[in-house]
C-alpha cells in the first residue's frame, strides 16, 4: 500500500526528556533526593508526593500543611456534604461514581483510563458508531477543510448496521448488490480458504497478494471484511473529496482568459502533493504570480499595497528560481482518485490502484502527407480564362446542316460561356466516347462552336461590364501610383516592393533613402564636378558631405542620423558640420555664376513639387538654429519666501512690509487675516524704509475717513490730521513715559482711580465692539510699535499707573508725532494658518499683556472722552482701526479663533493669578516678569489677536477690582522702578 | 594642461575598500561635513553610518517604511535627515538613533533632502512637484514653505546660504533666492536628475537625462560646458565636482565613473567602479577621496 502514508505513523521509544523550566523547583529537588533516599534505611525514607512534599506526617508534626494539601488535596480538606432538603428538589438524583471518591492521584494511578465497557461488548452497535464518529472527526482534523467543525456527512453516516445487515455481510453480501448475487461456487470457496490460510501465514499483505485479489475484488472484500471484528458500513471505496478552499463562487474559472496557466497550475498542485512541499510551492507561486518582481529586502506592510514604485527597476533582484521536478505519470493519475486509506479506518482493504490501466486513450499518428502534395486547390482551368476572351472574333460560320447538332452546339457554347472553360473540358472528355461532342475537338461544326462561344462570351461579358468597368475606374483613381503620377512623385523602386515584410536593417536604410528621394529629385551628386568635391582626399568625409548636402536641400522624410554617430565625438561633428556648411556655400556660389541656386538645382517641373520643396527647405534651415539658443533659457519671477523661512536662513525678509497678494476672500470676516511683521531683529533696519509706506497707507485711511474727523477735539488738541496716532499715544507706551511715571509717582485719589478704571472698562467694551465692526468692513489696521510691548510687566502696577497717567496725558498727546513716525508696518494677507495655530498658546500670553497695557492707558482715554464723548459714535470705525493698529496683531478670523480665544482666556487667568501672587511677594513676581520678557522676545513677531468681546469684559472687571483694591504706593513705586529697568533692557535689545 | 594632467594622476581611482552591508540597491552615499564619516541609504529601508577610512560600520538607522532615497547630516554632525519613498522625512538624532521628528507634507515620494547652513531648516524635494521647507526648531511637523512651481517631479535640491536650488524632471533648474525674493528658472530642455554646486557656489552642475552633464553659471544662467560620454538615461544618478573644482565626476549606467576636465570637458579618466548603475557619488570635501554606490548593493571608497 502507499508507503508514503506510513511516514506519519510514528513510533515513540522511551520517555521524553522534560524541559527543565517546566518542572518546579520542589519537584527537581525531589528527583534529586530520590537517589539518596533510596540509599537510606527504610525507616528513614520519607514518602513524598509528586510535588516533593511529605506525604505522611506525625500526629503533631504535620501542622497546617497536613490537612491543607496532603490529605485530600483541597484547601479545606474534607467538606461534609451539605444537607439539602429532598423536599424541595426531590427529582434530583445524586449521582455518585467511583471518580467522586478518587482524587487526582488515584485516577492517575489507574493509568488515566476511566472504567468503561469494552468495545467488544457492543450489543447495539453504539460503540462502533461512536468509534466511527471519533475516527471521522480525527480524520477531519487531519484534512484541511473550508468548513470549520466536523463534517456533518460523515457523522450522519450510520456507523452500524442492523443485525440483519451485519449477518448478511458476514455471509458475503455487500451493499449495492442484490442478495442472490452471492458467490457460492465451490471453486471460489476453496480459493478463499487458501487465501485465508495465506493471509494468516504472511500477516501482512503485499503487492502480489493484491494483484491476485484484484481478480475478484468484490468477493475478496467480503472475505476480508468477515475476518475483521469491526466493520465500517459502506465498503464501497470512500473517496475523499477535496474541499473547496478558494474564495470564488461556484463555476468560477480563474483560467478563463488564461488557459495557458491551467496546465501549470495542475502540474504544480500534483507536484506539491507528491513531494509534500505543497505549502511551500504554492506560497512561492502566490508571491510570484501576484507580485511580479520586487525589490529584495523586507516585506511591505500589511496595509500597504504594492505599487509601481515597488517594482525593482534595477532588475538586479534575486529572482526566485523555480525548480522543476520530474513527475512520474502514474503518480499523477493515481492522485486524481485518491482513495481513503483503509488501514486507518481499522480494517484492511486489499485494493490497489492498477499501475497500468486497461483503459488507454488511443492516439493515432497524423496521416503522412505525400511530398508532392500541394496545399492549394487547383482548378483545371481558371474561370478567368473564360472571361479573358480573345479580342479577335473568329470568322462567322454558318451553322451546320444538322439542326440537332446546331442546337447542341448553341447550348454547349452558352453553357461554356457562362460556366467556364472547365465545362468545355468536361465535354471534351465526353466527346471521346460520345460522337455528338466531336465538334469540340475539331470535328464537324467546330468553327461554328468557336464562333458561338465567342458570341455568348461577348454577351455575357457585356452584361458584366458596366459594373466592373465602373469599379475599375474608381479603383484606378485611388492607386498610390496614380496619385504619385499626378503629384509628380517618383515611383518607388520595384525592388523594395518585392521585399518581404521583414526587412533587414540595411534594407530599411535603403528604403528610407528611397523615401527621401520620393518627393524631390535627388541632387545628382555624381554629376558634381571634381572641383565641387571639396573632400575628395577623404572619401568618408566626402560621403558624409554628400549626405549633408542631401539632408540640407532635400525635403520629405529625412533619414535621421544615418551616418554612424559612434565614431565621431560631438565636437568633431559640430566642427565638420561647419566645414560642410562653408563648402556647400562655396559650391552654391560657384553655381550661382551659372545661375543655379539650390532651388533651381532640382529643376522642378511642376508647381506642386515646388510647394513641397519650399516648405522643407525652410524647415531644414530654421530648425537647427532654433534648437540651440533655446536652452538654457533663463526666466525670472518674483517669489515670496515665508517670513519664518527667512528667519531660519538668517536673512531679512525681502517682502517684509509689503502686503501679501490678497486672495479673494470667501467672506469678508473669514478671510481677513492680518500678518505681523515677521522678523523683529530686522525691524530696526527696515523701519526707515517702511516709514514711507506706512505714511502712505495711513494717509489713504485718513482720507477715506476724513468726514468723521472734522469735529474731533482730540485731533485739534494734537494738531494732527491723523487721529490714529493720537490713539496710539493714548493706548500705547513709548519709552519716554517711564521717566514721567517715576517723577509723577504721587499718592492717588482712590475715587479718581476707580473712576479711571471704570472708564477704561467702558472704553474696552466699546473698543471691542468697534473693532469687530471694523473687521467686517475690512479696514487696514496699523501695527503697534514693537517696543511698546515692554510695558506689559506693569500689570501689577496697573492701578497705580492709572493715576499717574492722568497727569501724563498732556505729554502723551505731544508725543503723537513721534509715535506715528515709529509705527511699524502691518501686513495684510494670508497668514500662515499653521503657524498661527501653533503659536496661539503663546499669543494668548501676549494678548494679555497687550490688554494690561491698554488698561494702563485707560485714564487719558477717560479724560478725553469726557471732553468729547460723542467721538466714539462719530468715528467708530476709525477707532476700530486704530485699536487694531495699536495691537498689531494677526487676527485669525477662521474658525480656530474660537479655540484660540479660549486659550487666551485661560492663559490670561493663569497669568493674572500669577501676578496677584507676585504682588504679595515682589521677588517672585520680578522673576516671572523676566521670564515673560524672555518669552516675549522670542515670540515677538508672532502675535495673534482674536476678538473676544464678552470675555474681555468680564476679565477686566475682575482684574480691575483686584488691582484697585491692592494697589498701594509702595507697591506701585517698586513696580515702576522695576518696570523701568526692564524697559531699558528691552531697548538695548532692539 | 600639464598641471591638470598631474592633478589627473591624483584622481581617486584605486579602490581602498568596499563598505558592504546594504541588502539591495544603495541609492545615496554622502560624506558628512568634514569627510570623516559617511552615510548611505538604500532600498533595504535603512540608513547606515560608516567610517569610510577604516571601513567600520558605525550604526544603522531603521524606521523608514520604504526605500530611503536621500540622507544628509547636519554640519555639527548631531542630526540626520533622511527621506524616502514612504513620503516621510525623518529627523534623526545621530547618537541615539532615534527619530526626533517626522516631517509630513509631501504627497508622494521624497527624492532629496538637505539641511540649510544653520541646520534650522530642512528642505526637501519630492515627486509631488514640490519643494518644501520644514522648521527643525519648532515642534510643528508641517512645512513652513511650499514651493510648487515645478511642472514635474523634483529630483534634487541644494542649498546655499541664501538660496534653494532645485532640479526637476521638467527640465528646469530653479533657484529661489530668499534674500532677493526671486525665482530664477533655468530651462535646460532635458530632465534634470541631480544638481550640485561648485565649492565656490558660483557654478551649477546639472546631470541631465540626455546623458549630458551641464555646467551653468549661476549668476548669468549661461551654459559654460557640457560633459558627455557616460550613459544617463533613466536613473537618478549623482554628479559632483572634485574638492578643488578641477574635475567633474559622474557615474554611468554601465557602472563606470567618469572624470572630466572642468574647462575643456575631455574625459580625463574613466574606470569601472561597479557592475551596475552607479547611483551616487560623493567627493571628500578636502582630500582626494571618493565614495560611489551602486544598485548592486556595494559602496566603494576610492582614493
Amino acid at each position: 500500500m502507499g508507503h508514503g502514508s506510513d511516514d506519519e505513523d510514528l513510533v515513540v521509544y522511551g520517555t521524553p526528556i522534560e524541559r527543565e523550566e517546566d518542572t518546579s523547583a520542589r519537584k527537581r529537588r525531589a528527583i534529586a533526593e530520590a537517589g539518596q533516599l533510596r540509599a537510606l534505611p527504610a525507616w528513614k525514607q520519607e514518602v513524598r508526593d509528586e510535588q516533593g512534599r511529605r506525604r505522611f506526617h506525625g500526629a503533631f508534626t504535620g501542622g497546617f500543611s497536613a490537612g491543607f494539601y496532603n490529605t485530600v488535596g483541597s484547601k479545606e480538606g474534607w467538606t461534609p456534604q451539605t444537607f439539602t432538603s429532598s423536599r424541595k428538589n426531590r427529582a434530583e438524583v445524586k449521582k455518585q461514581s467511583i471518580s467522586s471518591f478518587l482524587d487526582e492521584e488515584d485516577i492517575k494511578g489507574m493509568g488515566g483510563s476511566a472504567l468503561e465497557t469494552s468495545q467488544q461488548y457492543d450489543t447495539f452497535g453504539f460503540t462502533a458508531a461512536e468509534h466511527a464518529r471519533k475516527q471521522a472527526s480525527k480524520e477531519q482534523k487531519e484534512r484541511p477543510s473550508a468548513i470549520p467543525g466536523p463534517i456533518p456527512d460523515e457523522l450522519l453516516v450510520p456507523a452500524t448496521n442492523s443485525i440483519g445487515v451485519t449477518l448478511l455481510m458476514k455471509m458475503g453480501w455487500r451493499q449495492g448488490r442484490s442478495i442472490r448475487d452471492s458467490h457460492a461456487d465451490s471453486l471460489y470457496e476453496s480459493r478463499r480458504n487458501a487465501r485465508r490460510a495465506f493471509l494468516a501465514f504472511s500477516g501482512t499483505r503485499d503487492d502480489e497478494d493484491q494483484d491476485q485479489s484484484s481478480d475478484k475484488p468484490i468477493s475478496d472484500q467480503a472475505v476480508v471484511g468477515s475476518l475483521e471484528e469491526m466493520r465500517v458500513p459502506g465498503s464501497t471505496p470512500v473517496y475523499v473529496l477535496h474541499p473547496k478552499q478558494d474564495l470564488h463562487g461556484l463555476g468560477y474559472d480563474p483560467f478563463k482568459h488564461a488557459p495557458e496557466f491551467r496546465d501549470r497550475k495542475t502540474l504544480q498542485k500534483s507536484r506539491g502533493r507528491d513531494h509534500k512541499t505543497n505549502e511551500v510551492s504554492t506560497r512561492g507561486d502566490f508571491l510570484k504570480s501576484n507580485s511580479g518582481q520586487y525589490a529584495p529586502g523586507f516585506g511591505i506592510g500589511a496595509l500597504e499595497d504594492l505599487d509601481v514604485e515597488d517594482e525593482d527597476i534595477y532588475a538586479s533582484g534575486f529572482a526566485y528560481e523555480q525548480t522543476e521536478v520530474d513527475i512520474e505519470a502514474s503518480q499523477i493519475t493515481s492522485d486524481h482518485n485518491y482513495k481513503l486509506d483503509g488501514r486507518k479506518r481499522g480494517f484492511n482493504l486489499s485494493f490497489k490502484i492498477a499501475s497500468n490501466s486497461e483503459y488507454k486513450l488511443e492516439r493515432y499518428l497524423p496521416p503522412e502527407i505525400p511530398d508532392d502534395f500541394d496545399a492549394r486547390h487547383k482548378f483545371p482551368t481558371p474561370i478567368q480564362s473564360a472571361i479573358n476572351f480573345s479580342d479577335s472574333a473568329p470568322p462567322e460560320v454558318p451553322p451546320p446542316e444538322d439542326n440537332s447538332l446546331a442546337l447542341l452546339i448553341d447550348g454547349c457554347a452558352a453553357m461554356v460561356a457562362r460556366c467556364g472553360k472547365h465545362i468545355e473540358d468536361l465535354y471534351k472528355e465526353k466527346s471521346k466516347t460520345n460522337q455528338q461532342f466531336l465538334f469540340l475537338t475539331g470535328g464537324d461544326g467546330c468553327k461554328y462552336y468557336v464562333r458561338k462561344l465567342w458570341e455568348n462570351q461577348q454577351k455575357y461579358v457585356g452584361q458584366q461590364r458596366p459594373d466592373s468597368a465602373k469599379s475599375n475606374i474608381s479603383s484606378d483613381k485611388l492607386t498610390a501610383e496614380n496619385r504619385g503620377k499626378i503629384l509628380g512623385e517618383r515611383p518607388l523602386d520595384r525592388s523594395t516592393k518585392l521585399q518581404s515584410p521583414s526587412l533587414s536593417a540595411k534594407e530599411a536604410v535603403q528604403l528610407q533613402s528611397n523615401l527621401v528621394d520620393t518627393f524631390v529629385k535627388p541632387l545628382s551628386l555624381d554629376g558634381l564636378q571634381e572641383s565641387e568635391k571639396p573632400f575628395a582626399n577623404d572619401p568618408a568625409k566626402q560621403v558624409r558631405f554628400e549626405q549633408f548636402l542631401r539632408d540640407k536641400y532635400k525635403g520629405g522624410l529625412r533619414a535621421a542620423n544615418i551616418a554612424p554617430a559612434g565614431a565621431m565625438s560631438e565636437a568633431d561633428r559640430a566642427r565638420e558640420r561647419l566645414d560642410f556648411e562653408a563648402a556647400a556655400e562655396a559650391i552654391e556660389k560657384g553655381k550661382g555664376e551659372n545661375a543655379i541656386d539650390p532651388l533651381s538645382v532640382f529643376s522642378l517641373p511642376g508647381m506642386t513639387e515646388q510647394r513641397f520643396v519650399a516648405a522643407t527647405q525652410q524647415e531644414s534651415s530654421v530648425l537647427p538654429q532654433d534648437e540651440k539658443p533655446i536652452y538654457p533659457r533663463r526666466e525670472q519671477f518674483e517669489w515670496r519666501p515665508s517670513p519664518i523661512l527667512c528667519k531660519r536662513f538668517d536673512i531679512i525678509d525681502p517682502f517684509m512690509g509689503k502686503p501679501m497678494p490678497v486672495q479673494r476672500p470667501r467672506s469678508k470676516i473669514e478671510n481677513l487675516i492680518f500678518m505681523t511683521e515677521s522678523n523683529k531683529g530686522s525691524l530696526v533696519e527696515m523701519e526707515s524704509s517702511s516709514r514711507h509706506t506706512q505714511h502712505a497707507s495711513m494717509e489713504g485711511i485718513t482720507d477715506a475717513e476724513s468726514q468723521g474727523t472734522t469735529n474731533d477735539t482730540v485731533i485739534e488738541l494734537s494738531s494732527m490730521p491723523k487721529p490714529v496716532d493720537l490713539y496710539k499715544a493714548i493706548f500705547s507706551d513709548d519709552s519716554d513715559d517711564d521717566t514721567d511715571e517715576i517723577l509723577n509717582n504721587q499718592p492717588v485719589d482712590p475715587v479718581k482711580t476707580s473712576e479711571g478704571a471704570n472708564m477704561a472698562l467702558n472704553r474696552l467694551v466699546a473698543e471691542d465692539f468697534l473693532e469687530s465692526l471694523g473687521k467686517e468692513l475690512g479696514l487696514e489696521v496699523p501695527p503697534e510699535r514693537p517696543n511698546i510691548l515692554s510695558r506689559s510687566e506693569t500689570l501689577s502696577g496697573a492701578g497705580a499707573s492709572v493715576s499717574s497717567q492722568n497727569e501724563r496725558i498732556a505729554t502723551d498727546v505731544m508725543k503723537v508725532k513721534e509715535n506715528q513716525s515709529s509705527i511699524s508696518m502691518v501686513k495684510v494677507g494670508n497668514a500662515n494658518e499653521d503657524a498661527l495655530l501653533a503659536s496661539t498658546e503663546k499669543l494668548g500670553l501676549k494678548y494679555e499683556k497687550q490688554e494690561n497695557r491698554t488698561e494702563n492707558r485707560s485714564p487719558p482715554m477717560h479724560k478725553q472722552s469726557r471732553n468729547d464723548s460723542s467721538r466714539y459714535d462719530s468715528s467708530s470705525e476709525r477707532h476700530k482701526s486704530r485699536k487694531r493698529r495699536s495691537h498689531d496683531h494677526i487676527w485669525n478670523g477662521t474658525p480656530e479663533s474660537d479655540s484660540s480665544s479660549e486659550h487666551h482666556r485661560s492663559s490670561r487667568r493663569k497669568h493674572h493669578s500669577r501676578h496677584r501672587k507676585g504682588r504679595r511677594s515682589p521677588d517672585t513676581e520680578s522673576a516671572s516678569d523676566t521670564r515673560h520678557e524672555r518669552k516675549r522676545k522670542e515670540k515677538r513677531h508672532r502675535r495673534t489677536y482674536t476678538p473676544d468681546t464678552d470675555s474681555s469684559e468680564y476679565e477686566y472687571k475682575e482684574r480691575y477690582k483686584s488691582s484697585s483694591k491692592r494697589s498701594s504706593d509702595k507697591d506701585r513705586s517698586r513696580e515702576h522702578s522695576r518696570h523701568h529697568k526692564h524697559r531699558r533692557e528691552d531697548r538695548a535689545d532692539y | 594642461m600639464s598641471s591638470s594632467a598631474t592633478v589627473a594622476q591624483q584622481l581617486p581611482r584605486t579602490e581602498a575598500r568596499a563598505l558592504s552591508g546594504h541588502e539591495g540597491a544603495v541609492l545615496a552615499v554622502r560624506f558628512n561635513r568634514d569627510g570623516n564619516y559617511c552615510l548611505s541609504c538604500g532600498k533595504d529601508r535603512t540608513l547606515r553610518l560608516w567610517n569610510p577610512h577604516t571601513g567600520a560600520h558605525v550604526k544603522t538607522y531603521k524606521s523608514h517604511a520604504r526605500e530611503v532615497r536621500d540622507v544628509h547630516s547636519s554640519s555639527d554632525n548631531s542630526k540626520l535627515v533622511s527621506c524616502g519613498a514612504d513620503r516621510q522625512i525623518f529627523y534623526w538624532d545621530v547618537a541615539s538613533g532615534r527619530v526626533i521628528r517626522k516631517f509630513r507634507g509631501h504627497n508622494s515620494e521624497v527624492n532629496s533632502v538637505k539641511f540649510n547652513e544653520y541646520n534650522a531648516v530642512v528642505v526637501s524635494a519630492g515627486y509631488d512637484r514640490t519643494v518644501r521647507a520644514f522648521d527643525c526648531r519648532s515642534q510643528s511637523s508641517d512645512p513652513i514653505q511650499t514651493i510648487d512651481t515645478f511642472q514635474d517631479s523634483v529630483m534634487s535640491v541644494n542649498l546655499t546660504k541664501t538660496e534653494i536650488i532645485a532640479g526637476s524632471v521638467d527640465g528646469t533648474v530653479r533657484t529661489f533666492d530668499i534674500r532677493m525674493g526671486r525665482e530664477t528658472v533655468d530651462n535646460l530642455g532635458h530632465p534634470v536628475n541631480c544638481i550640485s554646486l561648485s565649492n565656490d557656489s558660483n557654478c551649477l552642475l546639472a546631470n541631465c537625462l540626455d546623458s549630458t552633464v551641464r555646467l551653468l553659471d549661476k549668476s548669468s544662467g549661461e551654459q559654460l560646458q557640457e560633459y558627455k560620454g557616460h550613459a544617463c538615461k533613466s536613473f537618478k544618478m549623482d554628479c559632483c565636482l572634485t574638492n578643488d573644482d578641477a574635475f567633474v565626476v559622474g557615474g554611468s549606467e554601465d557602472g563606470y565613473v567618469f572624470f572630466w576636465e572642468l574647462v575643456d570637458a575631455p574625459v580625463v579618466a574613466r574606470f569601472r567602479a561597479h557592475s551596475s548603475v552607479v547611483t551616487s557619488i560623493s567627493y571628500h570635501p578636502t582630500k582626494a577621496c571618493m565614495l560611489t554606490s551602486s544598485v548592486d548593493g556595494s559602496i566603494r571608497v576610492w582614493t
